[in-house]
């Protein structure tokens, strides 16, 4: 029956006009997909200019890694003020621990800074789909950065394949790849050093989270986290693992931030829970949603941890310090 | 296994490239043993509910057709308890559980009845009413009892539209496993352009309207008026999208190899009439209730009331089969009421007050068009929410139309650029009818520019998470 298929001019015909078409395909993937790897790495605005910047550009001696909590709540005027020393943060919205230990990784290998404080957050290690899918911000950094492959491959068990296209790395990116080639981003939200202030406060009666303590913990999340710890003790990194204040009074700690507290401590790293500080928590002036801080907070907070951390410096060997609560 | 996944590519380039190899009088194997693996990539163990039907309905057929008089309606009745059981304990047992508990608890007693810890298996509703219309067909004798079991089997599981349809009819499927197909050219190309097209519908479309139909329909509460608004409009796109999109990968995937499936949409959003639409959304259900059940309780043979009631009850059923929820219900009974509604002003107003109105006709059916997708709309917040309270809660602030719209640039920039390429295609299909649309354009140059374009805004704006298409769930 083979022998009957090849001689069927038909199929014959369907070969060649496949050949063909997959040819000029891979032709026209490989312009379009060079034309938007090159706009994306020349954004100047907006998110992925900000990932851009921390894996290939950062130099600053202190660097706060993890999700919008950090993003929102490490204002660099008091770290550059309190420790003198030049300050960048690379949390990113939406994105937890696979991606800041991708994006640490890529930095360590090219740079180490003095301090990074890694911002933990409740909930962290659950299991959550989307924690796995937004690591497509990375992908546009697959093809030059092998130390970020392994976190990028959790996606799925094909994304090598599909990274045959050179367009895929930038799917859904055409709209914030040209906006981020303006100042368009600047304008409408603007960041100072990976910092996004956000002035306003809790006016209505806010709608506390529900808060699920009985999930499960996703081992693939622990582990990176891990692995973010083992990196920067290797890179000589002097490391803090923090868990900023959130407006929420939660009626027992949750299970996440145990577990992150037990590895910082088999690590001997610094693990300051600030998730319930009586200083912040509570009072709906200090944020602006119930997870996130607002300015004037989060500036006297980082405040606040700029001198602990300044202290922790100023007593000694860090590494034997042991995990504390925020209060 | 999901059409939209990268397994699926590899299975169909393997199955399809087999089928052409193999000698014909193995291709029904191969067809049943890779159908067989596509429904067991879900829940394997769930095959094991498909045999038991395919059992049934296999030696219903022969009983039926051997048997005459009282004995061949029972044996009919026989396969239709089997296969209406199997909906019953699977999809409708808890649903019936709770009101009955809603109902006990309001008198003041326990339910004493537990509940069953069960998922509903994949596309449950498609294939035991593909079987029912096989055994109703060969009780009405105009179809002849299929006695090669293997084929049989076929006819049920055959992998293109074993879990969201069409809905076949054995008169149309079961003679295609027996014909030998050849690989013809023509053939391959238009079945493959098919399912490129539903792919897009499905990925670039649907998968990217649903983000926001999700944010919004998630948390109505939180959300107001014109974003609910905006948001079931949205729905109404990603649901024909998503569906449709999945009836074209079927019926290419099957065109490839031979195989004619039915129709299962026909630009429905440009219907003039609710009427029109459902003569044109899933088809292959619509024409299922009105073979088996509309015409079978008297269709419009019978006094005005009652064909209105028999209208009524259809759709109704209809909602039903789509879930085991009452906001399936209602939607279903608003369906209904739109259609006998419709009799009675036909009946009643339209001969004395619609011919009063001087318009074009061109205005006149542009404007039915607007009015029948909003009455559509309309019942699509009851299919989506996910309650009905949260469905009165949307209806209630959508008639406020107070308050901001919620603006998600990205993801509408992403939806009206796929729904533009939609639309241009539906209005060049429907009002152009003169000349092929671009992707079945004469010119090869405009054809493959078409082809390249598709694949590309699939690539760029795809979804690509690997969401599960809506109707698999019925």
């Amino acid at each position: 029956m083979l022998s009957q298929l090849i001689a069927n001019n038909g199929f014959r015909k369907f070969l060649q006009r496949l050949l063909i078409f997959l040819l000029v395909l891979f032709a026209l993937d490989f312009v379009v997909g060079s034309v938007l790897r090159k706009l994306y790495f020349t954004q100047k605005s907006g998110a992925d200019y900000e990932t851009i910047y921390a894996i290939e550009k950062s130099n600053e001696e202190v660097m706060v890694f993890g999700s919008s909590r950090a993003r929102n709540h490490y204002h660099p005027e008091a770290f550059e003020k309190e420790l003198g020393l030049s300050f960048y943060n690379a949390g990113r919205n939406g994105n937890f621990i696979l991606y800041s230990n991708a994006v640490a990784q890529a930095v360590l290998k090219r740079h180490q800074p003095r301090i990074v404080i890694l911002d933990v957050v409740g909930h962290e290690f659950e299991y959550y789909a989307p924690n796995y899918e937004k690591l497509s911000v990375l992908l546009p950094f697959y093809r030059n950065h092998p130390e970020i492959r392994s976190t990028v491959n959790l996606r799925g068990p094909f994304e090598k394949l599909k990274l045959g296209f050179q367009v895929y790395p930038f799917n859904s990116m055409l709209l914030s790849v040209g906006l981020g080639n303006t100042e368009f981003y600047n304008k409408k939200d603007p960041v100072i050093k990976g910092y996004s202030p956000i002035n306003r406060e809790l006016t209505e009666q806010p709608i506390v989270d529900t808060v699920n303590l009985h999930y499960e913990i996703d081992s693939v999340q622990a582990k990176s986290y891990e692995e973010f710890i083992i990196a920067c003790k290797q890179a000589g990194v002097q490391l803090y693992i923090i868990c900023s204040p959130y407006f929420n009074k939660l009626p027992v700690r949750d299970k996440s931030i145990v577990l992150a507290e037990q590895i910082a401590e088999q690590h001997g790293v610094p693990f300051w829970d600030h998730s319930q500080d009586p200083e912040f928590s509570w009072n709906p002036k200090n944020f602006y949603d119930v997870r996130h801080l607002n300015e004037p907070a989060s500036l006297r907070f980082s405040k606040k941890i700029a001198e602990k951390i300044k202290a922790s410096q100023q007593s000694g060997d860090t590494d034997s310090q042991p995990s504390e609560s925020g209060n | 296994m999901l059409f939209n996944s990268i397994e699926f590519v590899f299975f169909f380039i393997i199955v399809t490239s087999l089928y052409f190899i193999l000698p014909h009088k193995y291709r029904w194997f191969l067809l049943l043993v890779a159908s067989c693996y596509f429904y067991m990539a879900f829940v394997p163990i769930y095959i094991l509910i498909l045999f038991f039907t395919i059992v049934i309905d296999y030696f219903a057929g022969i009983w039926i057709e051997e048997a005459s008089g009282k004995k061949k309606k029972r044996f009919l009745v026989l396969s239709l308890v089997a296969n209406i059981g199997v909906l019953a304990v699977f999809k409708y047992y808890n649903f019936l559980n709770d009101n009955l508990t809603y109902l006990l608890h309001g008198a003041g007693w326990e339910n004493p009845i537990p509940y069953l810890s069960i998922l509903l298996p994949i596309g449950l509703s498609f294939h035991t009413f593909q079987a029912m219309s096989y055994t109703i067909e060969v009780y009405r004798g105009h179809q002849k009892a299929e006695r090669h079991f293997g084929i049989y089997s076929l006819y049920v599981m055959f992998y293109p539209q074993l879990v969201a349809g069409p809905i076949e009819r054995p008169q149309n499927l079961l003679w295609q496993f027996r014909k030998e197909h050849y690989f013809d050219y023509d053939r391959v190309v238009s079945g493959l352009r098919l399912m490129l097209w539903g792919f897009f519908m499905k990925l670039v479309i649907a998968d990217r309207l649903a983000i926001y139909v999700n944010a919004a329909y998630g948390n109505p509460d939180k959300h107001d008026g014109l974003t609910l608004a905006v948001a079931t409009m949205f729905f109404a796109f990603q649901i024909y999208c998503d569906f449709a999109g999945y009836s074209n990968i079927a019926i290419g995937a099957a065109r490839v190899m031979g195989f004619d499936l039915m129709k299962n949409f026909n630009r429905p959003y440009l219907s003039s009439s609710v009427s029109e639409f459902w003569s044109r959304w899933h088809i292959s259900l619509s024409t299922w209730f009105k073979d088996y059940l509309y015409i079978s309780m008297g269709g419009n043979r019978v006094p005005i009331p009652r064909w209105y009631f028999n209208l009524f009850f259809t759709f109704l059923v209809s909602g039903l089969w789509h879930g085991a929820n009452w906001t399936y219900i209602i939607w279903g009974a608003l369906n209904g009421a739109y259609l006998v509604l419709a009799l009675i002003r036909q009946r009643y107003i339209d001969k004395h007050v619609d011919n009063k109105i001087p318009l074009p006709a061109s205005v006149r059916k542009f404007i039915n068009i607007g009015i029948t997708f909003v009455l559509i709309c309309f019942s699509w917040i009851f299919f989506r929410a996910e309650s009905v309270q949260d469905a009165f809660l949307i209806v209630g602030k959508i008639f406020k139309m107070e308050g901001q719209l919620f603006i998600d640039f990205t993801q509408m920039f992403y939806g009206f650029l796929g729904l533009a390429v939609l639309m241009g295609r539906e209005i060049k299909q429907e009002y152009f009818k003169d000349s092929n649309s671009l992707l079945e354009s004469a010119n090869p140059v405009v054809r493959y520019a078409t082809y390249m374009f598709l694949i590309v805004m699939i690539l760029l704006i795809g979804v690509f998470d690997g969401s599960q298409f809506i109707y698999f769930q019925f």
